[in-house]
């Protein structure tokens, strides 16, 4: 076996016993890399001489006990819209083609401090809108099990950076979907964490009341030694908690005996492809097999949890990024001959700067923000807002855990729906209400459909993060899943 | 449509961003297709109370303090324009 086909905690434990030095492991995930990203392309830049020097200066350190922490020398990927020195932080946008990061995100401050070792910076959808990592300006990432299909999005180049073995796990963020959903495609593990427990400075802001880093890799042990590293309060970030962070290995392998786990019947009707709705209620068998009480709860406000996340995102991106006027920093015409006035400094900078996702979602902002319609839609969605958090709590007074299918469908063709956003934003119906009321979700591998990986969505109260990952661990450890990994070939 | 060509040049304008003929006809069919799609939201029972009461808002300050930041250098090397440690803009009045 090499060491990139490694799990993140089997390279932990053989870097910890000398067995296995960082700069191995660095240099083959490298050489995995070289081999497969041009197939996947899930690489926005590698940092080869920079991860090797660290590499080297982790094993030194380690070789003379200085460095001990569990990440130490563990090579890992970065989603393009975390800041982290020494590189571009491109947000898969011309807009910021050129930016250099004039500092470390807090997670990616912590995972450094931790010894990691970062392998480069990973494509996304265009500042994280996007479900398939097709809205990006510097090209696709295919799905390392069908390169014709999409990764998911809009983390797609971090989870297929952890599918195809080329690095240990990957930092994303997820708004909407973009940790689980694109987990869920690739057949890996994807957290969203409990709003407030990961500090987002550091990260492209796209809607700041849903935003979250959360952590991708091959295992949800590998998940919960990523997640220990980043949760957190930080002072940087006034919307993260001062709750103590737990040890989230500590119960891990504890069991689910017991448990009580509801299947909300609203995501089980309409839309959702029949395999997956036989693999997930097969996965859901098995929660009971290994002890859990099932029973059916009702999520009623879901049908409108969909539609009121696209008004306050939209309207919370149009104020985000509002910010990229090149005039401090970014793609900027400024120097251009012709321009001679402020607002058109602003107006070409931006039209040719954003995408076309990214200049739609602006105007449904600015639309549904405006004095007219400000009551209707944001006013409203926010007002919905309330009545899906209200759902969430209403359900886990009668049960710990919520068992669903992550989405809807398994990977779609690359091309299918990029013309039409709104088949496109569907994706997301089963991964937007956890970000509206903030409670954590992750996704964990459980089957195929027509070779295609299909992800169950377990989501849990404010916080309760460890009892996420004793669930998803109990049917990971019970399950063939994890053990699969893709054959890349074609092109 | 859900939405005029004259309110889709309208929000570009709000959002400083100047579109194509192209664009203007593709984006009002596109964000027609959307604003039908989220209007759904106006069928939902909401209760007639404050935005702001969701459990999980708290307001959060520090002591009005300035701190020197360190980096000026390093933030003013991206601008495209600059001028004795300031940055430089076209004439906001005219």
């Amino acid at each position: 076996m090499e060491p990139f086909e490694l799990s993140l905690a089997e390279s932990a434990k053989k870097i910890k016993s000398r067995e296995l030095s960082s700069y191995e492991l660095v240099e083959s995930c490298l050489n995995r890399i070289a081999s497969v990203d041009d197939k996947i392309s899930a690489f926005l830049q590698v940092q080869k001489e920079v991860a090797l020097k660290t590499a080297k200066e982790a094993d030194q350190k380690i070789k003379s006990g200085k460095l001990n922490s569990p990440l130490a020398g563990i090579p890992f990927a970065l989603k393009d819209n975390l800041q982290a020195l020494g590189t571009k932080t491109t947000a898969g946008s011309k807009i910021l083609a050129e930016y250099k990061s004039a500092y470390d995100a807090t997670a990616v401050k912590k995972l450094r401090n931790g010894g990691a070792v970062f392998l480069g910076k990973t494509n996304l959808d265009e500042f994280g809108m996007g479900s398939s990592t097709e809205n990006s300006a510097f090209g696709k990432t295919k799905n390392p099990w069908n390169l014709k299909k999409v990764p998911g999005g809009s983390s797609g180049g971090s989870a297929a950076a952890v599918a195809a073995g080329e690095c240990m796990a990957a930092l994303g963020s997820d708004t909407g979907g973009s940790v689980r959903q694109p987990s869920s495609f690739c057949g890996v593990v994807g957290l969203k964490p409990t709003y407030g427990r990961v500090s987002r400075y550091g990260l492209v802001a796209l809607a700041s009341s849903f935003d979250q880093i959360g952590p991708i890799a091959k295992t949800v042990e590998d998940c919960a030694l990523v997640f220990n590293a980043i949760a957190g309060f930080d002072p940087h970030d006034s919307t993260t908690v001062k709750e103590k962070v737990p040890d989230y290995l500590k119960d891990l392998k504890k069991g689910i005996k017991g448990l009580k786990v509801g299947v909300p019947r609203e995501y089980f009707i309409e839309g959702i492809d029949k395999n997956i709705k036989k693999t997930v209620k097969e996965a859901i068998k098995q929660l009971e097999m290994l002890g859990a009480k099932i029973q059916e709860v009702s999520l009623p406000n879901v049908e409108y949890a969909l539609a009121a996340y696209y008004v306050i995102l939209p309207a919370e991106a149009s104020a985000n990024l509002a910010r990229y006027d090149g005039v401090r920093y970014g793609y900027s015409v400024m120097e251009k001959k012709q321009i001679s006035d402020l607002f058109s400094v602003y107006a070409l900078s931006r039209a040719k700067g954003f995408g076309p996702e990214v200049k739609r979602r602006i105007m449904i902002g600015a639309y549904c923000l405006s004095s007219g319609y400000y009551d209707a839609y944001y006013k409203k969605a926010q007002q919905v807002r309330i009545l899906v958090e209200n759902d969430f709590q209403e359900a886990f007074k009668k049960v710990d855990v919520l068992a669903a299918p992550t989405t809807p469908t398994t990977a779609f063709n690359a091309g299918e729906k990029i013309s039409d956003p709104l088949s496109m934003y569907l994706s997301d119906i089963y991964t937007v209400s956890a970000n509206i009321a903030g409670v954590p979700a992750v996704s964990v591998p459980c089957g195929f459909v027509d070779g295609m990986p299909v992800g169950l969505q377990l989501t849990s109260r404010p916080f309760e993060e460890a009892l996420l990952l004793k669930t998803a661990y109990s049917y990971e450890q019970a399950t063939p899943w994890h053990a699969k990994k893709p054959e890349i070939t074609g092109k | 449509m859900a939405i005029s060509k004259k309110e889709v040049i309208h929000l570009a304008k709000l959002s400083r961003m100047e579109l194509t003929e192209k664009e203007i006809d593709k984006f009002q069919d596109q964000i027609s297709s959307v604003l039908n799609y989220v209007k759904k939201i106006s069928k939902a029972k909401v209760k007639k109370t404050s935005v702001n009461k969701s459990g999980s808002l708290r307001d959060v300050f520090r002591a009005d303090q300035p701190e020197k930041c360190g980096r000026e250098q390093e933030l003013l090397d991206q601008a495209p324009q600059k001028k004795d440690g300031y940055f430089k803009v076209k004439a906001v009045f005219k």
